[in-house]
């Protein structure tokens, strides 16, 4: 359809509709579409036009489709208006905010192209000291210090520590020894045979540890605990 | 008393920038004569080629090295105060810089996130500090910028922080 032809038809359903309030009833998807484009350089005014007539046709099409109610009711619509221009207004905010985050890293960092002749202090400030205050017994830790002292001095001091602990390696390869040896056994049947109560613990470590690496399989039913040799290894 | 080299000397060792006041009593000299001083040390390092020169304010001098030699000392610059610091960080540095004093509560609104941890990062940076208690249950503390802050903007006072507007002035011509 030709260019100046569609703008006529436009003006006109413009005047008609804008002077009655009427719904439209033209399909103007098919009006727009209508139009082909051939030498759009050198029409662009009337192509201009034309678009312009179009869309103003289309919001108004748009408006008389919603419900017309008479009673609006303006606090409500207000309310809306002015959430709408806080939150647009701290977005805004917010933006600023942004771009002179940037424009304060970016002065810093100018400025710190000059050096001052002392730099400790620019450093001093960046891990302050907690506020923290102790208070020390004097007599209490002389006292201290002569007792650590006299200890280290003599075999008694470390007598509370000499002890002479089963080795956990041993216990270990112990403890696999036997697994290996039956085809099952029982944590019961094996710490039976030992001397003391500290070997029994190392079993019990040894075990653990067994168990964690997947050298045995242990499982407890009631009070006993039934190991075997893992086979899946 | 030989005024260039005492002052010179005592900037070189200073912990800081010295105030004009410290100058003033102690040498018994008036501020538009130590100005006078500055002037004409920074003559003779520039007539010298010397990489420094007293930088000075209304309020206070430091010795600096000058700009234009900045590449060239790479290897010898301090680490950059915002090395690391992220772009909420920043925001949140300008709101503290613009809003102050301001509480952490009053941050997060204009952000729109919790900024509990930009807070406190430029907090381990000395660039903001806790400035009392808003006297509002709860007693949320108040953050603003430090000393520090204004020395790396360049300023004296958060008064001189330039108006937001000076931000996007030439936004246009850009």
């Amino acid at each position: 359809m030709e260019l100046n032809y569609l703008v006529d038809n436009l003006k006109t359903l413009i005047v008609k509709y804008t002077s009655e309030n009427i719904q439209i009833e033209e399909n103007l998807h098919e009006l727009f579409t209508s139009f082909e484009i051939k030498n759009l350089n050198n029409d662009i005014d009337n192509y201009a036009e034309f678009v312009l007539l179009a869309s103003s046709l289309f919001e108004l099409k748009a408006k008389r489709m919603l419900p017309q109610d008479d009673e609006v009711d303006w606090l409500d619509e207000v309310e809306v208006l002015k959430d709408k221009d806080l939150a647009f207004a701290r977005l805004l905010q917010f933006k600023a905010f942004s771009e002179i985050g940037i424009a304060i890293a970016s002065k810093i960092k100018h400025n710190e192209n000059e050096i001052k002749s002392f730099k400790y202090y620019q450093t001093k400030n960046l891990f302050p000291k907690p506020d923290v205050e102790y208070l020390i017994d004097e007599d209490k830790l002389k006292n201290i210090a002569n007792e650590v002292f006299h200890r280290y001095k003599t075999i008694e001091g470390f007598k509370h520590i000499d002890k002479d602990l089963p080795d956990l390696q041993e216990a270990i390869d112990e403890l696999l020894k036997v697994v290996d040896q039956r085809l099952n056994t029982s944590f019961e049947s094996i710490v039976n045979d030992l001397d003391s109560e500290k070997e029994a613990i190392a079993f019990f470590l040894a075990l653990l540890e067994a168990v964690r690496w997947g050298f045995i399989k242990a499982d407890q039913e009631n009070e006993s605990i039934k190991i075997e040799k893992n086979y899946e290894l | 008393m030989n005024y260039k080299k005492v002052i010179t000397a005592i900037l070189l060792v200073s912990d800081g920038s010295i105030n004009h006041s410290y100058f003033q009593e102690n040498f018994d000299i008036n501020k538009d004569e130590l100005i006078k001083i500055f002037d004409d040390i920074n003559t003779e390092l520039n007539q010298n080629d010397y990489g420094f020169y007293i930088k000075y304010d209304n309020k206070s001098s430091d010795l600096v090295t000058i700009r234009s030699i900045s590449s060239e000392l790479a290897d010898f610059k301090p680490p950059s105060i915002l090395r690391g610091l992220s772009t909420p960080a920043l925001e949140t540095l300008s709101i503290v810089a613009y809003e102050q004093p301001v509480t952490k509560l009053k941050v997060s609104e204009i952000r729109g996130v919790e900024s509990e941890s930009s807070l406190k990062t430029l907090e381990s940076r000395g660039l903001i500090e806790k400035s009392g208690t808003l006297d509002i249950p709860g007693n949320p503390y108040l953050y603003i910028t430090t000393n520090l802050f204004l020395e790396k903007m360049n300023i004296s006072t958060t008064e001189e922080l330039p108006i937001l507007g000076e931000y996007f002035s030439n936004i246009e011509e850009e």
